[in-house]
């Protein structure tokens, strides 16, 4: 499951810094953004349309209305459904949106100016949501509904298919632009935006374009990440876990080759776990095995940028010889 | 009576503040890649005040040391940059270059707090030094100390600039580090000997921060947002600029917070947010910020003229 | 590139699952003769040293037990860390219940627990946890239980101590973190139906670490106050967790008007940090606390002995409570027979009722919290020149009284 939200993470990465080269530090506002609509629409929805009391607030009495929500749409899978619907839908809307009144200004900014503008935009939600106790229950954070109550005790099973079938469809989508015309002129705005201006491509806007599509698929990512924790905790988005990490997935695992940005997420994915379940081979280290994990991090980024910057999975450049012969068969024919 | 007491706490917070500014405006404009590891090896040295409490010594007396740790540190980071740099390295890649030292100096400095809590019973996860401050004139020694070091840095590291060859040569480097190196300038003993001295400075500005804040592991992480919104508020090409944004940032925090609070209480859990949104109004009405600003109009006055 | 993430998903499974079989000993199914593995949790990288010595004196004694009963059984713990992060928190409560784990100590911090519930409830994993207090977790019929007593009976003790004191006008100002944001909602509550006047509570952000100018905005409402009442008739009350409140005292030094009137915290007593850093300050405006105290009784003194001997400090209640956490679970199984959440989570309730631990008696209420609280107030006192505390006075929740010493 952390696989597949790291996956979404880091293609959506992958898409702004790999295809198009645009420096985005600040990519867990959107899935904050994401994760707070999780926590404030479907419950209040699920609220209004049972008629449950209103003298329940759902923020401040929310283990009881969770309760209340859990008994109603255990029976009611169509509704269920309905707003998990909706809380996507909503979500993909404030995303792009909030995508495009993001990069109007920002795009005037030198890359390092972008990268850490988003960063002070993303702390400031970040503040925001765990200040605010109406909207994510502040620093208590909020239960979220489970939109596979309807399952019974496969409930959880039934988030995960969900989970990975999202995730199918993102990957799907993402290769697909990348794999088009679309995917070449971003590569190509990349490389020197310059020329690709003189040919009359508005770079500005399709950069727009892109941050806001990859906005809409890291607020979805909030989104997952919020019906999977069952709980949304605002102070819990944080730039190390929901910034670094991708990107250090997406430089160990090759930037511009979305398989490999896949690899870097599975590898690193998978070594947190190892750590996990054999922290007591590290035993015999002086200090508690908490602290190996950041150090182990760094050694690997640093390792990789010194003798692979390219990535494990570089991006392949496109054959011209096989691009000449494509053109030339279709000429013949 | 009440205004010269925030007046006083703004101060202090302004001087932290501006010499954590002017160390990152400084390593920023030597190799333009902004340093994500600076605040971690400034709060790294926030420990040597507290070792230095616990051998029974002032922890003033740490600043020299502070001094040294933090320019080691910054020294070891220009040279892995450098490295980078010389293999071809991209400005992303330099800046993820820098949170591998971010990463190792916070595990440093939580197995240092994790070993002086285990092995000496000192709480070192959350500690203030205040307690174990002077008083001078009926006002804690921090100010005084702080605003010192402050105003020396300055002082020092103006005449090194505009009085010393060296200084010259850092800042022909600086301008144009292929064109310095073919003048004869050893760009990369002149930027070494910077980064040490900016690290120099984080390392002081760190051991002064948690005599008058409470310090735990995580303030580095934290603190980063501010003193970026400090640079870029003040000028992020100039040093002085992010002098000036540094003592904006501290007194805006705390008196526009303090007088919304006669009429919103709350708004003091929102305090962090005023620099961030000085930061972004800053980024985009104003990215060359006010020190840029300034000269803009200095310019126009000459052409004028 | 569809076919590279299904790949993925499927390398990655594959190889966890091998991973997890060649490093841990696997759990083949619930049996009551062999290894049993508790879970912990703790919140945050500070908490082993002064966490594991209680846990590993439960294990021990629970061995101890089972040896003298005859069973074929071993207690041992599988510890994770938490971090402080909830995304790390459910993680690893997932990656403890991967391994057949029914029967967690929960981390300490409330806000973790919420992260981890919703799982634990999925699949049906006990948690008990010896340090969240939080009334909303108070949920009844969960997979939760609390040693310590949720913050509406820290509240009440709250009430009565300012009752007793003779306060008639409050100013709260309190971390913006679940703890203390959580008891100063159930205080004012309580303070207004006992007739005492409640300001505005000041929340404070608990990453600043300096709060000169909050101090100003409360002594602004301090002076203000000062026209309608006497100076002993006016409290503020400091609820948050250590971290924030040395600052808070701090800051204090600077308003001379501050260190005039009653100044009182919750659930800090006898912490050593706040001697540490703030003492002089504490001993000067007679700062008061409370916390969760258990009775003095044999049980407690024993335990205490054996946790000096382990840590070569004195247990914080917490420890207290993750001690009797540990035996309460390990009593839960025996009497389950299965090592089962779901008959875990029904045999502990029982066993609780019964069961007179170091922190005194542990019976819950219906929502698997501690059911009768007692509190200990203690004072920050000069004593030869140094600071330290002083127990002044002890609250009973059963009789909601305080008796001064």
């Amino acid at each position: 499951m952390l696989f597949c939200i790291y996956a979404i993470i880091t293609l959506s990465l992958n898409l702004q810094h790999g295809y198009t080269g645009i420096f985005n530090l600040g990519l867990y506002l959107p899935i904050l953004v994401g994760a707070i609509i999780t926590a404030s629409v479907p419950g209040r929805l699920a609220m209004l349309i049972y008629g449950i009391d209103s003298e329940l607030d759902f923020s401040y009495n929310n283990p009881t209305v969770i309760d209340i929500l859990r008994s109603k749409l255990a029976n009611d899978p169509l509704m269920s459904i309905i707003l998990l619907l909706i809380t996507m839908l909503i979500t993909i809307i404030v995303c792009y949106v909030l995508g495009y009144l993001t990069a109007h200004p920002a795009l005037r900014l030198p890359a390092d100016y972008l990268a850490l503008f988003m960063l002070c935009l993303s702390e400031s939600m970040r503040v925001i949501g765990m200040q605010t106790t109406w909207l994510t229950g502040g620093v208590f954070g909020i239960q979220v509904i489970n939109p596979f109550w309807w399952l019974g005790r496969y409930s959880y099973q039934g988030l995960s298919i969900f989970v990975v079938s999202t995730t199918l469809c993102i990957c799907f989508i993402v290769s697909k632009i990348c794999a088009s015309p679309l995917g070449r002129l971003l590569k190509a705005i990349r490389e020197n935006e310059l020329v690709a201006e003189s040919v009359g491509k508005d770079t500005n806007g399709i950069k727009k374009q892109i941050i806001s599509l990859a906005f809409i698929i890291l607020g979805l990512a909030g989104v997952l990440h919020a019906f999977w924790m069952g709980a949304v905790i605002a102070g819990g988005y944080t730039r190390v876990d929901f910034s670094y990490w991708p990107w250090l997935m997406m430089i160990v695992g090759g930037a511009g080759n979305n398989i490999g940005v896949l690899f870097g997420a599975l590898i690193l994915v998978l070594i947190r776990r190892v750590m996990i379940v054999s922290k007591h081979v590290f035993f015999f280290l002086p200090f508690s095995v908490v602290w190996l994990e950041p150090i182990l991090l760094a050694i690997m980024l640093g390792t990789t940028l010194m003798f692979r910057p390219e990535g494990i999975l570089p991006e392949r450049p496109r054959s011209i010889m096989n691009y000449m012969k494509k053109i030339l068969k279709s000429q013949q024919q | 009576m009440i205004l010269l007491q925030i007046f006083l706490t703004a101060l202090i917070y302004s001087f932290i503040l501006s010499l954590l500014a002017m160390g990152f405006t400084l390593q920023y404009i030597t190799l333009n890649v902004p340093n994500l590891a600076y605040s971690s090896i400034a709060f790294f040295c926030t420990y040597l005040p507290l070792t230095f409490l616990i051998l029974k010594l002032s922890p003033y007396m740490s600043l020299p040391f502070a001094f040294l740790l933090g320019g080691a540190i910054s020294f070891l980071l220009f040279k892995f940059l450098k490295l980078l740099k010389e293999k071809g390295m991209s400005l992303v890649g330099l800046m993820m270059a820098t949170i591998v030292f971010d990463l190792i100096i916070y595990a440093c400095m939580n197995i240092y707090a994790e070993y002086l809590s285990r092995n000496l019973q000192i709480y070192a996860a959350s500690f203030s030094l205040t307690a174990y401050d002077f008083e001078l004139l009926g006002l804690p020694g921090i100010m005084f100390v702080s605003a010192g070091a402050c105003f020396s840095l300055i002082m020092l590291f103006t005449l090194l600039l505009m009085k010393t060859r060296f200084g010259i040569a850092m800042r022909a480097a600086v301008e144009n580090y292929n064109l310095a190196s073919t003048q004869g300038v050893n760009v990369d003993r002149v930027l070494s000997v910077a980064w040490f001295f900016v690290g120099g400075i984080a390392g002081v500005s760190g051991a002064l921060y948690p005599l008058w804040f409470s310090m735990d592991p995580w303030v580095g992480a934290r603190m980063f947002v501010t003193i970026f919104a400090a640079c870029v508020v003040g000028g992020i090409r100039s040093i002085y600029g992010s002098i000036l944004g540094g003592v904006l940032i501290a007194f805006s925090e705390i008196f526009v917070c303090f007088f919304l609070s006669f009429s919103f209480t709350w708004i003091w859990s929102y305090r962090a947010v005023i620099s961030m949104i000085a930061a972004v109004i800053s980024i985009i009405g104003m990215p060359q910020g006010i020190a840029g600003y300034i000269s803009k109009i200095r310019e126009r006055g000459l052409i004028k003229a | 590139m569809v076919g590279g993430i299904v790949a993925g998903l499927a390398a990655g499974a594959t190889a966890g699952y091998y991973l997890g079989q060649a490093t841990v000993p696997k759990i083949e199914k619930p049996s009551l003769s062999g290894e049993i593995p508790l879970g912990v949790i703790y919140a945050s990288p500070m908490e082993p040293p002064w966490l594991e010595p209680a846990i590993r004196i439960a294990i021990d004694e629970v061995n101890e037990y089972c040896r003298i009963l005859g069973r074929d059984l071993r207690f041992t713990f599988l510890a994770e860390n938490a971090e402080e992060s909830a995304t790390k928190a459910l993680e690893r409560a997932q990656s403890l219940m991967a391994r057949g784990i029914q029967a967690i100590l929960a981390p300490c911090w409330s806000s973790l627990c919420k992260a981890i519930l919703p799982t634990a409830n999925e699949r049906k994993v006990v948690l008990v946890s010896p340090g969240s207090t939080s009334p909303a977790l108070a949920i009844p019929d969960d997979y939760l239980f609390r040693t310590p007593p949720d913050d509406s009976k820290s509240a009440i003790a709250v009430g009565r101590y300012s009752l007793e004191v003779g306060l008639k006008y409050i100013i709260p100002v309190y971390g913006k973190e679940p703890f203390g944001e959580g008891l100063y909602n159930e205080c004012t509550r309580n303070w207004t139906a006992r007739g005492i006047k409640v300001e505005e509570g000041l929340g404070v952000d608990p990453e600043k670490k300096e709060y000169g100018g909050e101090m100003a905005t409360v002594r602004d409402k301090v002076v203000k106050a000062f026209q309608t009442y006497k100076k002993e008739e006016i409290g503020l009350f400091l609820l948050a967790t250590d971290a924030v409140l040395i600052p808070l005292l701090t800051a204090m030094r600077e308003y001379p008007e501050l260190q005039q009137i009653h100044v009182f915290d919750s659930d800090n007593a006898g912490i050593p940090t706040i001697l540490q850093y703030a003492g002089e300050i504490s001993a000067r405006i007679r700062f008061r606390a409370y916390r969760y105290a258990p009775p003095s009784s044999p049980k407690y003194l024993g335990f205490v002995e054996k946790y000096k001997a382990l840590a070569g400090f004195e247990p914080y209640s917490w420890a207290v409570c993750a001690y009797d956490a540990i035996w309460l679970m390990a009593l839960a199984i025996l009497t389950a027979d299965e090592y089962s959440g779901p008959k875990i989570k029904e045999a502990l309730p029982k066993v609780a009722e019964n069961y007179f631990g170091a922190s005194g008696w542990c019976a819950l209420n219906e929502a698997g919290d501690r059911r009768y609280p007692t509190y200990e107030i203690a004072e920050v006192v000069l004593e030869e020149g140094a600071p330290k505390w002083k127990p002044t006075g002890f609250y009973d929740a059963i009789t909601d009284t305080i008796k001064w010493y």
